[in-house]
């Protein structure tokens, strides 16, 4: 609810202290999904059907509830909470769980990080419940059925702070509840003096009664509850908070260098170096914002990186501005496994890898991801196929020698074959004369031709026609890389074409 | 066609004074590259001319990677540069590192950032456009660096530039196939000096330059080798 009266921006359909509901259609016809405090106090509760409470409340608004959005929102929350913490899941519709151990002494003493916690929340306009327990199920019943907003649980006192709580608060199936309410247990303290095997009986069904014991000890710490966190937490991590948000970009780059400092001390620490760099900030309101950095082999010189942040800091809006700032290493490895990655006597004159690597982590990082590319040869004699480019691998890899030995090549190669008008066409031979960009070019002299087959294995070869290359020079000296697609007696199709596939220098 | 050419080459109007300007420019085109280089196409019809020049320069380089950079329009117009290609001149392709920046802007941008690193051999760079600002800044940081620079420039280029030397070719009918008379040979080009600041004398100069793939270099060709008996060993059909 407190969702969609920040979202919204047509006014608010009741008064402040007016009742006001959220609804939802479901197999009951339309009941109440969530109600405000003035429609609580008039004894509306979710759950109850929408006709009921208008009856009782006439002068009522509702509205649709929208779960998706909700859902939603609460993702962004619980990966803005990693502020706290690193591990955070969803939890239920409603709810986010922390998994803080050894993050209080952070803020100062669980009381601190608490009210830390609620303030930040507040400042978003929520009402948070907070509950702080040493198991996640103790934590849950606290943050739902405490007695105030904020409750916490000592080291080793689950025990003792459950006792009162009504059994909902055991995470329990609403007729497991019943059941139980109808033994006179309505207290989960009231559960610890009954021997399990006599509460195991009192349950026809076998699960229902599992069911009871697992939350019990679940709550009590007993058994343990794993988090599965929303993000997984990245291993190397730096964290800087400023008394005052950041707006500027030359805060944002100040808190970078400290973020460095202590992020390549924790590698060198570990031996490492990483290849990808994450900086993310925390605005006040609730929202993230982040810059990544790749580096073409993993690397940990904190200046270099700097500067390599430098352009990518632009990109990082600080809204109202951000008062916590993470830097995260992702894909570490040590830093040496690329210099010897060249066989002996392989390595290409010269090429300083350190310093190449860094000229391109240069460009990239100016100008876009991946953007350097090396030429790759792969295992094909069609031309289309031979060679391809990919990505800067972190050093200069050398051209397979198998590689070079395929007819004579055009330096440029014409992104797809351009068709050519033909001129004086001899059988055996390139044409005479051809026309190609407007330009009718008479040919001089000629070389060929290379006759390049369809890759038969790769299917469909019916369809695909042979191809003969020629290397041609007009009169003027411009030579041309002509090819013929089929034979004229191959009978598969008409007449063959003539294309300019690329340009010798 | 060749003859005439070399005819019209003027050769025979040095002085003596020129005459040690040229031996120098003779031996520049055998030794490392130094400098920042423009070359123009004559015409459209020429790039590849030029983009053979380009590589034939930097060839020279011995060391180090090349850093290629152009543009995605310029590979949408013309094509893309191809590895074999390279290796059919004599280069060898594991040395480029090739960028297709999105804009001119960025391309401008890598060259300038590629042209102060020490780490590399060579940059080539086709720019539609660099204008006299710019190609100071890149005579600037070749100062600093010492890599050499190219820019293969549009055929529209004219104007003034901060560049070494302007070189503009255009494409000559190849060498003479030794194993086929009817077959292209070894490519050649018609190549001007347009502008220079390095060899002044002579600027306005035609030379007749031959892609020779036995030594990787680039040569002038000797003054009466088109009439001449073909000697040499070919590679162009041996490949």
């Amino acid at each position: 609810m407190e969702r969609l009266k920040r979202a919204r921006t047509t006014p608010w359909p009741a008064e402040d202290g007016a009742p006001f509901v959220l609804t939802e259609t479901c197999v009951h016809g339309r009941t109440l999904a969530a109600v405000n405090d003035a429609a609580r106090a008039l004894g509306l509760e979710p759950g109850l059907r929408f006709t009921d409470a208008r009856a009782r409340v006439p002068e009522l608004v509702a509205e649709e509830i929208d779960r998706e959005a909700d859902a939603l929102a609460l993702k962004r929350l619980t990966l803005w909470m990693t502020r706290f913490s690193p591990l955070t899941a969803m939890d239920g519709p409603d709810g986010i769980r922390l998994d803080v151990t050894g993050c209080a002494h952070l803020f100062g003493g669980e009381d601190a990080f608490l009210a830390t916690m609620k303030r930040a929340l507040e400042a978003l306009g929520l009402t948070p419940r907070l509950g702080l327990a040493d198991s996640a199920g103790a934590a849950w019943a606290l943050s739902r059925f405490g007695s105030s907003a904020v409750q916490i649980s000592g080291t080793g006192k689950a025990r003792e702070a459950l006792t009162p709580l009504p059994i909902a608060a055991l995470r329990l199936e609403a007729g497991t509840v019943q059941v139980l309410r109808r033994f006179g247990l309505t207290r989960i303290g009231q559960l610890y003096g009954i021997e399990r095997t006599a509460l195991a009986r009192r349950f026809r069904n076998r699960e229902a009664a599992q069911d009871v014991l697992l939350r019990l000890d679940q709550a009590l710490g007993v058994r343990p509850e794993p988090l599965i966190p929303l993000k997984a937490p990245a291993r190397f991590t730096a964290r800087i908070s400023g008394p005052e948000p950041l707006l500027s970009l030359g805060g944002i780059e100040d808190a970078l260098i400290k973020l460095l400092t202590e992020l390549t001390r924790q590698l060198e620490e570990a031996g490492k170096g990483a290849r990808r760099f994450i900086l993310t900030g925390y605005r006040s309101d609730g929202t993230r914002t982040s810059a990544s950095l790749a580096l073409s082999r993993p690397g940990r010189d904190g200046r270099a990186i700097a500067r390599l942040f430098a352009p990518r800091l632009e990109a990082m809006d600080p809204g109202f501005g951000i008062d916590l700032m993470t830097l995260s290493a992702h894909g570490t490895g040590p830093l040496e496994a690329i210099a010897s990655a060249l066989p002996d006597g392989a390595a290409l004159p010269g090429a300083d890898p350190a310093e190449t690597a860094a000229l391109v982590d240069r460009l990239n990082a100016r100008l876009g991801d991946d953007l350097v590319a090396i030429f790759t040869a792969h295992e094909s004699h069609v031309p289309g196929r031979s060679e391809a480019l990919t990505p800067f691998p972190g050093a200069l890899k050398p051209w397979p020698v198998t590689a070079h030995r395929t007819g004579p090549r055009p330096l440029v190669v014409l992104d797809r074959p351009e068709l050519v008008e033909t001129i004086a066409i001899l059988p055996d031979g390139p044409p005479a004369r051809f026309t190609w960009r407007r330009v009718t070019r008479s040919v001089a002299r000629a070389d060929g031709p290379e006759r390049i087959g369809p890759e038969w294995w790769r299917g469909s070869a019916n369809g695909v026609r042979a191809r003969d290359y020629y290397r041609v020079e007009d009169e003027d000296g411009h030579r041309y890389w002509l090819m013929r697609e089929g034979l004229y007696d191959d009978q598969r199709g008409g007449t063959p074409r003539w294309y300019v596939c690329g340009l010798f220098p | 066609m060749a003859r005439a050419i070399l005819h019209d080459l003027p050769l025979k109007h040095f002085s003596a004074r020129v005459e040690g300007e040229a031996a120098r420019l003779e031996e520049r085109l055998g030794a490392p590259l130094q400098g920042v280089h423009e070359i123009a196409p004559a015409a459209f019809a020429d790039m590849a001319a030029a983009l053979g020049l380009a590589v034939g320069f930097a060839q020279t380089r011995l060391h180090g990677g090349w850093l290629w950079v152009r543009t995605r329009r310029q590979r949408l117009d013309l094509g893309r540069i191809s590895a074999r290609g390279l290796a059919a001149l004599g280069a060898d392709p594991a040395r480029v590192m090739l960028v297709e920046t999105r804009d001119h802007t960025a391309a401008l941008r890598a060259i300038d950032e590629a042209a102060r690193s020490r780490a590399i051999g060579a940059v080539i760079a086709e720019v539609e456009s660099a204008d006299f600002t710019f190609t100071r800044r890149l005579t600037l940081a070749h100062e600093a660096s010492a890599t050499p620079v190219i820019l293969v420039r549009s055929w529209r280029t004219e104007g003034s530039t901060a560049a070494h030397n302007r070189w503009r070719v255009a494409a000559a009918p190849s060498a003479p196939n030794a194993f086929d008379p009817h077959a292209p040979g070894c490519p050649r080009w018609q190549v001007t000096l347009e502008r220079s600041r390095e060899f002044p004398q002579r600027a306005g100069e035609t030379f007749l330059m031959e892609m020779d793939d036995a030594p990787l270099r680039v040569r002038l060709v000797p003054t009466l080798a088109d009439g001449a008996p073909e000697t040499r060993p070919h590679h162009a059909l041996a490949g």
